[in-house]
This record gives structure tokens, sequence and C-alpha cells, in this order.
């Protein structure tokens, strides 16, 4: 703890910093690949609502890696139907000195391949503006603005991590708007303060910020809720301002025609049941049409109306969203938009418009709410309901609901029977609660598995609980060597093990995020043939840490071998202070004398 | 019957516009999915018609049938692409007509087309794309489409304009096509035609597989003929050779030979002036062969200086981009290009210090076959040593690299461009202890299981580049991370006590890489009073990234097709384990020797003086393997994984 708070002061001293006039060069990045010495970007409002938005970049590599994939190229993407780009510098000066001018062939314009397919966005363009004479200590020098038409987007709203891939000597971030417009603003897990200059035509709002380390992702890392310093920021007076841009024109009153009502009422013609006709039409949206992963304020925050997206087959993930709610509105279902952002972009008003993800909410009647992605296929409703987050209803207006992560739990019971040739016979029950119940995936598909090696039958399902029986012939059979048998013993695959988590690395710097909490327990019996021995020893264990617990006990009884393994995950946000605990409570549950029993065989077997 | 009606309609609908009875027909016919084992959707005809000009322009033809079979299919289609280079060719989709299943139709034109400058990574030579959007299709629903192109291998303007010499192709009044008659689709139908005026002589070659073909005299000219019905998917083999050397495919070309071709590649940069110097390139060329000693010794610095200090990423020179060297001042000052740009600045340094060095065509990944057609995707140098031999270099594949040819494309062919000019040549294989890789752990197992140790390995060649990636190819306040975790992925538990990856693993051309970890490893072995359970660390799989032949999928049994590796390999596995006090060896894996054409693998375990002790030693021989090869090398890979699977049984004697 100590350390941690020795960290932030580091941190906070960092952040405090200006002014401090130390020449760069005399710094070393030993484990860097390129540093910045200058990045300053700047955002002007102007009185007639145009937005301007300028990015200067003065970055010198240090390893070949920096130039040959790192940096080598600036890629700014822009939407030329309101907005001008002007690279009003590039050029590179190298390790001599020599000044490198970016050649006229080194600006290319391009189609951003993320609206390949799409005629709807097939005008935007990506400007590649290439460095030459890239060397180990050359510079990269290079500025560029985009300025918009005043009636496509008057208002700013942002979203900018303090920190890169590489460290940033001077960071100057600038914000002009005019006079007396209120630009709500927060400086996350920093502390810094802005310089603020009344002007008599605009309010000029500065944060300057020295010696910034990097910043590289880690695994199992959270999204937004990482304490990434970042300066959230907007103009928009209110949420309710930006839900009304977001549902301009009247988007989230536009229906579907006729024609494809109907083609979506024959679709889902098969299904009873309300929660089957909206998974049916999820699935429809998430795997028949193509995902657009278009950044909104690109498009001024504008969606197509339902009709267009499906004629295209394609969509952004509001467009999709839209469109699905229509879809489910031509079945009678009650449905509606929804956004889930992380909670600390309320801090700043309406910034939350430049991270929210959309998803559509069912009325469910007797299931109750169901949420529903229309980019990826959601096991249940949880998966969308995260601690830290919160949701807005477009169609109810800005009450925004904080969440928290939901609770869930996965219980294995029953037993084992193991042959001398080695076959294990298996009797297992496997249930499933809350947010570990893929409640949604066994509507959709009830032959889904989730123990591997073994075939279940769906006993039940509702919202709450799902349980799956397994009767059968284990097909990961034991194996039998020098007079021993080794028996791997069944695991839920929607469990710890869904979560990928193995190797976790020695040191974690940021949160690592573990899902919703999480109880999973084995409380199996393994029956073996007369006369074989568990020579595996130590097979108690107990470990807590104030992120979790483990318990195990594995102990012989006759023929019989009693197995009691469980694992609680009660806090799925695990600071890096708790980090080393949290890692050895994994990497206990997976310690493989706890997963392989092996069975000493007797001479006359 | 059905195929002759559909060669009748292909040829005749090159010349129709509005012709809907018999294509409506022929939709219903495919059926759906289950006809065509799982395919999203089926090309009812793919017809192509080419019409070679004396100066080498052609006119091409394409005009297509597709049928949606399902809604993966429909989302496949929502739009209909053609890439193109404008300086070189010129495209249009002319007309899509789409025929719905609801005996529906709507006919798209010019008018509906796009055009726009194509997504782009790394090569920006302004390269476009046409495109019409088709929308929602349904399972059942059907396009048509006719597309007409011009340029270096394309064909269908009934007459040639003066704009059209950018379309005319480099190696003028010659044409070549390489024809894939194989598909990952169901085809039922394609045609494949060419008239080729009657003063070229035009050879061809159908390649696995047979085709249906005749010719007809039309005039001045002779019309060439290729067809076949009920292509059915490619059915693949894991690891295999790529499809083209494989599969049916008609290759033909007017170039007389590949000593043709190699002059007309040595006059056409050598014409452009791509090799020539500058006293700016002369200055660094004498500095970095300053303390050079050998002449290999100097023709290593300069070809490593080309591969790491000029990064790949394309530009375009305008005209004669695509197949013209960039020239040495471009290239200097710009410190990027391709693979054709790298190889023309290590010519120009190579001629600079006196070498005679020229430049090279091959093709990675890929067989090139006799017919002269540009079986090409991969430019190289070659340079003449004091032996009297050209020796090749590649520039763009060694970047970190121990080599001056890359050795993951030995048994690739290549054509120098000479003056004199030269045949089609293939690289040599380079020898498996080229590559070696050794891991070395020296460790102590005690009574409750814990494995306390060193592990190292050293590697050269490509595998050493295979392990000097986890470097290189990261971020560098990554690197220690990277390596430990190369333990980590073994075992999860393990304290890494301290990692050595020398000084600076950019810094490649020191030596051979040697990485170290120290390491403790709790509950490693499965332990009770009687019985210690536990693998020998160094064959636990651990480094796996530089072992490729653990990637090869060794389910098949027997192989129909030629399979490939990353590069040939020389594998030494040493370990040697102190056994805790009284703990003997009840029970080893039985150790089988393999000794074929892909592969050799022997192993061995030693007890003495309370040490465990595990040899291997495996050799790969080839990159490119034949089925025949296919026995030793499965056999030699599974056996390292049956001994990493099998742990050795220690019994207590006391």
């Amino acid at each position: 703890m100590v350390m941690r708070q020795i960290q932030l002061l580091i941190l906070v001293l960092a952040f405090s910093l200006t002014g401090c006039n130390i020449h760069s060069d005399s710094k070393a990045y030993p484990n860097s690949d390129a540093v910045f010495r200058n990045l300053t970007k700047t955002f002007i409002l102007n009185e007639d609502g145009s937005l301007v938005r300028k990015t200067e970049i003065t970055q010198k590599l240090l390893t070949y890696r920096a130039f040959n994939s790192l940096y080598g190229d600036t890629r700014i993407s822009y939407n030329p139907s309101f907005e001008h780009l002007e690279v009003t510098e590039s050029y590179t000066q190298m390790a001599n000195g020599k000044r490198v001018p970016t050649p006229e062939n080194g600006y290319n314009e391009v189609l951003p391949s993320f609206c390949a397919d799409s005629k709807a966005y097939n005008h935007l363009r990506e400007m590649v503006v290439t460095h030459t004479g890239l060397e180990r200590e050359a510079v990269i020098h290079c500025a560029y603005q985009i300025e918009s038409l005043p009636e496509e987007r008057p208002f700013l709203v942002g979203n900018e991590p303090l920190l890169t891939t590489s460290p940033i000597e001077r960071l100057k971030i600038v914000i002009k708007v005019p006079r007396g417009t209120n630009l709500s603003y927060s400086l996350l897990f920093a502390a810094a303060k802005p310089t603020i200059q009344k002007g008599s035509q605009e309010d000029t709002y500065t944060w300057k910020f020295r010696d910034l380390p990097q910043h590289l992702s880690e695994t199992h890392q959270p999204g937004y809720s990482t304490k990434v310093p970042r300066l959230i920021f907007s103009t928009l007076a209110t949420p309710s301002d930006a839900l009304k841009l977001l549902t301009r024109g009247d988007l989230l009153d536009k229906n579907i025609n006729e024609a494809t009502a109907q083609k979506i009422i024959g679709l889902t013609q098969g299904k009873k049941t309300l929660p089957e006709k909206a998974l049916a039409v999820q699935h429809l949206v998430v795997n028949d049409l193509k995902l657009l992963q278009i950044p909104q304020p690109l498009i001024a925050f504008k969606s197509r109306g339902p009709q267009q997206t499906w004629d295209s087959n394609s969509g952004t993930a509001m467009e999709k969203s839209v469109l699905m709610v229509a879809l489910l509105r031509a079945l009678g279902i009650d449905a509606k938009v929804g956004l889930v952002y992380p909670t600390i972009f309320d801090s700043a008003k309406a910034s939350f418009l430049s991270v929210a993800a959309p998803f559509v909410m069912v009325n469910a009647e007797n299931a109750g709410s169901m949420y529903l992605s229309a980019t990826h296929l959601n096991d249940n409703a949880a998966a969308l309901k995260h601690s830290g987050y919160s949701i807005h209803c477009l169609k109810s207006g800005a009450v925004a609901e904080s969440m928290r992560s939901p609770k869930g739990a996965i219980h294995i019971s029953g037993n084992l029977t193991l042959s001398k040739n080695g076959q294990i016979d298996a009797a297992l029950k496997e249930e499933f609660s809350d947010a570990y119940n893929p409640f949604y995936r066994i509507l959709g598909d009830a032959s889904s598995n989730y123990m591997p090696g073994i075939k279940g039958e769906i006993q039940s399902s509702s919202p709450q609980q799902s349980e799956i029986r397994y009767k059968g012939a284990y097909n990961t059979p034991a194996e039998i060597r020098g007079g021993y048998c080794f028996v791997t013993l069944p695991q839920s695959s929607y469990g710890v093990a869904s979560k990928n988590m193995l190797p976790l690395p020695s040191a974690h710097r940021s949160e690592l995020w573990f899902g919703h909490p999480l109880t999973e327990t084995y409380q199996m019996t393994l029956s073996v043939p007369p006369g074989w021995q568990l020579i595996n020893e130590n097979l108690a264990a107990d470990f807590s840490t104030s992120d979790g617990h483990l318990s195990i006990k594995i102990e012989p009884d006759g023929n019989t071998i009693n197995i009691l393994k469980q694992i609680a995950v009660i806090n799925p946000l695990i600071s890096p202070d708790n980090y080393v605990s949290f890692k050895d409570l994994i990497n206990m549950w997976h310690l493989n004398k706890y997963r392989q029993l092996v069975f000493r065989i007797p001479k006359n077997d | 019957m059905k195929n002759l009606f559909l060669t009748g309609l292909m040829l005749w609908g090159l010349h129709l516009t509005a012709f809907s009875g018999p294509v409506t027909q022929l939709i219903k016919q495919p059926g759906n999915c289950a006809d065509h084992a799982g395919a999203s959707h089926v090309v009812i005809f793919d017809s192509t018609r080419v019409d070679m000009q004396e100066s080498g322009l052609s006119y091409y033809n394409e005009h297509k049938l597709i049928k949606i079979l399902d809604a993966q299919g429909a989302k496949k289609f929502i739009a209909y692409k053609y890439d193109y280079d404008p300086l070189s060719a010129f495209a249009e989709i002319q007309k899509i007509i789409i025929y719905y299943a609801n005996d529906t139709q709507k006919v798209l034109t010019t008018c509906d087309e796009l055009d726009y400058p194509a997504p782009a990574g790394t090569i920006l030579w302004g390269a476009r794309q046409k495109m019409v959007e088709l929308g929602k299709l349904e399972p059942g629903d059907a396009f048509e489409i006719f597309l007409f192109k011009k340029g270096f291998t394309y064909a269908l303007l009934s007459q040639e304009s003066p704009d059209d010499e950018r379309y005319i192709p480099p190696m003028r009044g010659h044409f070549y096509d390489i024809v894939p008659f194989w598909s990952d689709v169901p085809i039922l139908k394609k045609v494949y035609q060419v008239l080729i005026p009657n003063t070229k002589t035009v050879q061809y070659q159908i390649y696995n597989g047979k085709l249906k073909i005749s010719t007809q005299d039309q005039g001045d000219k002779t019309q060439y003929n290729f067809s076949l019905s009920d292509i059915t998917p490619l059915t693949r083999e894991p690891n295999m050779v790529a499809a083209s050397d494989i599969a049916t495919k008609l290759l033909l070309s007017t170039a007389p030979d590949w000593f043709a071709k190699s002059k007309w590649f040595y006059g056409v940069n050598e014409d452009y002036g791509s090799f020539e110097s500058t006293p700016e390139i002369d200055r660094k060329v004498n500095e970095i062969l300053a303390e050079a000693t050998t002449e290999i010794d100097s023709v290593s610095r300069l070809t490593h200086w080309v591969a790491d200090e000029m990064r790949y990423l394309g530009l375009s020179m305008g005209k004669g981009e695509g197949y013209t060297l960039h020239n040495g001042i471009m290239n200097f000052t710009d410190r990027c290009g391709v693979c054709k740009d790298k190889a023309s600045m290590l010519i120009t340094m190579l001629r600079s210090a006196g070498f005679e060095a020229y430049a090279s065509m091959t093709m990675a990944g890929s067989r090139i076959d006799r017919i002269p057609a540009d079986q090409f995707n991969h430019s190289v140098a070659v340079v003449r040593l004091s032996d009297g031999e050209l020796h090749p270099l590649d520039p763009t594949w060694v970047p970190f690299v121990r080599e001056l040819w890359s050795s993951a494309e030995q048994q690739q062919n290549y054509l120098p461009g000479l003056p004199q000019g030269s045949d089609l040549l293939e690289t040599p294989l380079s020898p498996p202890e080229n590559h070696y890789v050794k891991i070395n752990n020296h460790s102590v197992l005690t009574n409750k299981g814990t494995l306390t140790g060193e592990i190292s390995i050293e590697a050269e060649g490509q595998s050493a580049a295979s392990l000097r990636r986890m470097f290189t190819g990261s971020f560098k306040a990554l690197w220690k991370h990277n390596l430990e975790n190369e333990l980590l992925t073994i075992c999860p538990q393990a304290t890494v006590l301290s990692v050595d990856y020398g000084i600076d693993p950019y810094d490649y051309m020191a030596g051979p890489i040697l990485l170290r970890l120290k390491f403790e490893i709790p509950d490693y072995a499965l332990v009770s009073d009687q019985e210690i359970i536990f693998t020998p660390l160094a064959s636990s799989g651990i480094f796996k990234r530089a072992m490729g032949h653990l990637y090869i999928n060794t389910s098949p049994k027997e192989r129909t097709y030629s399979f490939r590796d990353r590069c040939s390999r020389q594998l030494k596995i040493e370990d040697e384990t102190a056994l805790p006090p009284g703990f003997k060896v009840a029970w080893l894996p039985n150790l089988e020797s393999v000794d074929g054409t892909g592969a050799s693998f022997q192993a061995s375990y030693t007890e003495e003086n309370g040490h465990l002790r595990l040899n291997e030693t495996a050799n790969y021989y080839k990159r490119i393997y034949e089925p025949q090869d296919w026995p030793s090398f499965r056999e030699a890979a599974l056996m390292q994984k049956k001994i990493s699977d099998s742990p050795v049984i220690l019994k207590n004697e006391n």
C-alpha cells in the first residue's frame, strides 16, 4: 500500500510539473521506442459553430521498431462532406540535422478500412502522411488541422487520454470557446488545473503537462475504468442535449417498411415466446448485417434510419441498434435504445457521448427486461451491466442509472466413475446463476455445450438460473502409464476457464478486470476400481485475498474420492496493490495437482 | 447438355445487354446450401474473354452469375468491388443485374458505380476501387456482372485509342495470364477465351488438371478457348503449399522463355537508371564499409544496412510504379520502399562499392512454373562474388536476421534480370544446422516438487529470428515481460528470478541469440511420499516459438499435397535435473528414433549419480516437403510431443 501511495505521489507530482526548464536532449529513455518532445492539441469552437482541431507533433524516434512499425506514418481520418483537412507542416529532421520534407507522393488519401463496402460512408477519407528520411534519433515534425462547417457539429465533445505508447515531455491541450460558452471539463486521475484566459471574443483553457510516462496496454485491462489520466470536456449543456443530438431527425420514431416488417414476421414465425423472438432478431442483426465500426464524431454522431440500414445490409452500432428496435416493434415487442458508458464521464456534462456504446432494452414482460447488444451475441443481461458504468435510455431522456456488477455462480455436482481401462463415466449437473447464467445463449441454441468432453442436456433455463445435465462417457479418458492412472477432472468452460487468465504476468501496472464476481464450485465424487490408490498429496487448500478466496479439499474414502473445489472472486476490479495475491489465487486454482489425479494401480490389475 | 447451354449463354452474354430468360432458369438450378456442401454462394458461370492487340494491350471482359445461398453469402456481397491501378489499367463495372428470388429484377449501371481510393496499409501506390452497392440480398437472389477492363493483362475495348498508351504492358508486344481454375466456392462453369494475333507465338500449359480446350480461326487472330465445369471448392490440407501449386490452373504467355523476361527486366531498370549512385550514397557506402574485412563482410554490411535502415513502405514513383525499381536518390532520401526498392537500394550501394549486382524477381509462398508468365510477387538482388557465381540477397526479409538470403525462402524460384538473360533458378536447401536451436536446462528438484534452476536457449539463423522477434517486434518496455512469459506460459506459478537477453537484442550481427532465465517453480512436480512425477523443463514445450514444427498439424496420417514449415531446423535439447535423495526412475516413456527423408529424431534418458539427463536431437531438413517426407516429419514432431506429454515417474527407494 505504501508503495502504491508513493507511485500516486510521483504521478501527481509529474502532472503538477509545469514550467520546469529541463533540456530535452539530456534525458534518456532506455525503455522507450520513441518520445514526444512536444504534443499540442487545440480545439476551437467558433462563434459561428465551426470547429477547428489542430494537432502538432514533435516526436523523436529511438529504436528501429519506432520507424518500422509504430510511428512512421500519421493517419488522419476526416469527413470531407463537412470537414477540411490541411497538413500545415510535415518534415523529418534526421540524426545529422538534415531536414527531409514529406514529398508530394507522401500524402495519400485512402478510404478508411472501417467503411469498406459501405456506399453511405464511402465519402469518408483517411490522409496518410508518410514521414520519410526516418532513422533512429530522427525527429518527426508534423502539424495539421481539421476545420468543420458551422452547421454540422456546432459543439465540442472530447475525450483526450494524456498518455500514449511513448513518453511525452511536453503536452499542451488548448480549448477555445466563444466568450461566455459554458465548457464543462474534468481531468480524470490527474491533478493539474488549466489556466483560463477570458478574452473579448473567446475564452481559452490551457492545460500543460511535463514528462508524462508511456502507457502500454496490459492483459485483462478494463476499458475506460482504467486509471489512465484523461481530459474530458463538452460544450453541450446537459446530457439531454447529447441524447437529442444522437436522435436527430426523429431517428427513434422511424419505422421499417411493410415488406421488411413482413420479412421479420416470417423469419420469427417459429419462435413461440417473446424472448425467443427478440433473440432471433438479435441473431439476425448481429450475424447477418455487416458492422461498420465508424467513429461517431467522424459522422457528427448522425445515424441513418432503420430502413436504410436494412436495405444496405450494414450499419454502425447505433444504426444496428435502431434497426433492432424497429424490427422488434414490427413484432409488437416494446424495445428501446440505451447507451452504456463509464460513470466517470458524468463528471463533465455530456462528455459520455464520446465513449457511449448503444444497446437495446427489451420489455420481455414476464421474463423481465432483456439487454441485447446489436453488435455481438451477449449471453445474458448482466453482460452489459458493470460496476462503474451507467446507462441512459434514449427514449425516456437523460436520467442515468448507475450499475453494479451482478454476481453469479456456477455449481457442478455429481459423480464420476473410473473403470480399469481408463474409461470415465459421468453423471454431472451444472447449475448457472445470474451473471453466469447463459440464458440467452441457451434460448438461442439449446445444443450449446459448457463442459468440454461431455455432452449435456438442458434441464431448465430461466433469467435467474439454468441447469445442464451431463450423462455418459467422458471423452477425455484417463491415461494409464507405468502402473499409474492419470485422471483429468472435468472443468466448466464457462467459469474461470472462460477468462483466459493464464499466464498472468509477474506485475500489473493498471487494474486487472475479471468480469462479474463469480463463485465456481465443484462438488463431485470419483469412484475408482478397488485397490487403486490416490497418490496426490496436500490436496487441501484454503487461500484468501481481499478480492477472493479459494477452498479445495480432495480426499479418498475407500474407493471413492470426494472432491470439493471452490473459487470465489468477489471483487471484479483488482488494484495493482492486490494484484500479486490475486495472481496467486488464480495460479493456485489452476495447479495441476488439483486438476489431475494420479492413481497407483495394484500390480495384479 | 446443360454445360453446352451454359457455355453458349456465357459467350453470347458477352455481347448482350438485356437477356434475362435463360439466366433466370439457370438461377433456379443450383439449389441451396445443402446442394453445395455448406457454401454461402455459388458461381453459376464465370466467363472471361481477352482480346490481345499487337502492342500487348489487352481488352478484357468478365461476365459472371452468382447465386446467394445463405445469409452469410448475402453479407459477403453487400457490394461488388473491383481493384485497379489507374496508372496501368482501366476498369468499369458496366452493369449488374440483380435477380431477386421473388422474380423481380434491378439493373445497376455505371451511374451506380463509385470510384474511390482503395484502403491501403503499407503500399500507397494510388490504387483505386470501383464499387457498386448491391444492398440487402436474400438466399435465392442472384446477380449478373458485366465488367470491362483494359490494361496490362486485361481487355474489351474494340479500338485502341491514343490514351491507351499507358495501358500497354511494359514488356511491349507481349501478353501473359495466370488463370486459376480452382476456387473456394463452387463454380458450375468457368470459361476463359483469349484472342491472340497470329503474329505472336503463344505457349500455354494446364497444370494440376485438365481443361476442355479448343481453338478458332478469327482472321488475323486465333481464339483459344479453355473451360471447366463443376469446379468444387478446393479441399485443403493443413500447412499445405499454396493452392496455386496443386490446383488446376492455366498459364499462357507470348514471351518466348525466361531468358527474354530476364533481359527485359534488366533493361527496364537500367534504362530508368534505378541503380545510379550519388555522392551522398557513395559517402554512406564508404562509411558502412570503413571497417569491412572481407568481400562477404562488405556484402553483409550493405545488405543489413538496407534491411534495417530502409523501412518497408511503398510510395508511388508515378509512371512505371509496380515494375520499375525506384532509383538510388529516391530510396536514399525517402529511406522507405517496398521489396523492389529495397533491392534497388542494395544494388546501388553494391555497385557503388564495386560489386556486380542485379535485380531479381521471385515468388514468395508458391512455385514458379515453366511457362514465362509473370508469377512474381517479390523482388530481391543478386551479387557476383569472387567465386564467379551470382548469390541472392534479400534485404526485405532479413531485418534482424543473421542471413543474407532468408532461408524462409529456400527452395524458391527466382529470375535474375541479367544483360545476357537467365533461366529460372531455385534457391538451395539451407542445412538444418544453420538454424539450430539449443535448449539447455540445469535444475534441482526437491521432494516437495519445487524445481529451481536456469534454462537457456541459443539459436541461429531463422530460429534465432523467431526468438528475436519477441524483442524487435515488441515495445522495448515489454522485453523482460515477453521473456518471462516464455516460462509462465508453461508454469504460471513460476517465479522468474532473473532474465538475461544480452545487452541489446537489436544487435543481431554480434552473434547467435542467447537467452537465459533463472527460476523457482513451486508445485512443478506432483509428489507423494513414494513417487515424484515430472517432465524435464527443457522438453516441456518452452520456447515453442523457435520450433515451427510444433505448430504443424500432425493429425493427418498421410498427405496428398506437399506441405511447408517455416524453415529447416536443428533441435538440441539437454536437460539435467538433480533428483531428490532416494528417488530413482521408475518409468520413462518409450523413446523411438526416427530417420527419414523429412526429419530425424533421437532422444535418450540417462540416470546417473542422482541426476536425470534428457537429450533430444532432431533435424528438419527442408522448408517445402513432399508428401513422402510426411511420415518421418510427423513421427519426429510426435516423439517430441510425446516426451513433453509423458512425465517421468520417480520412486523413493528408501
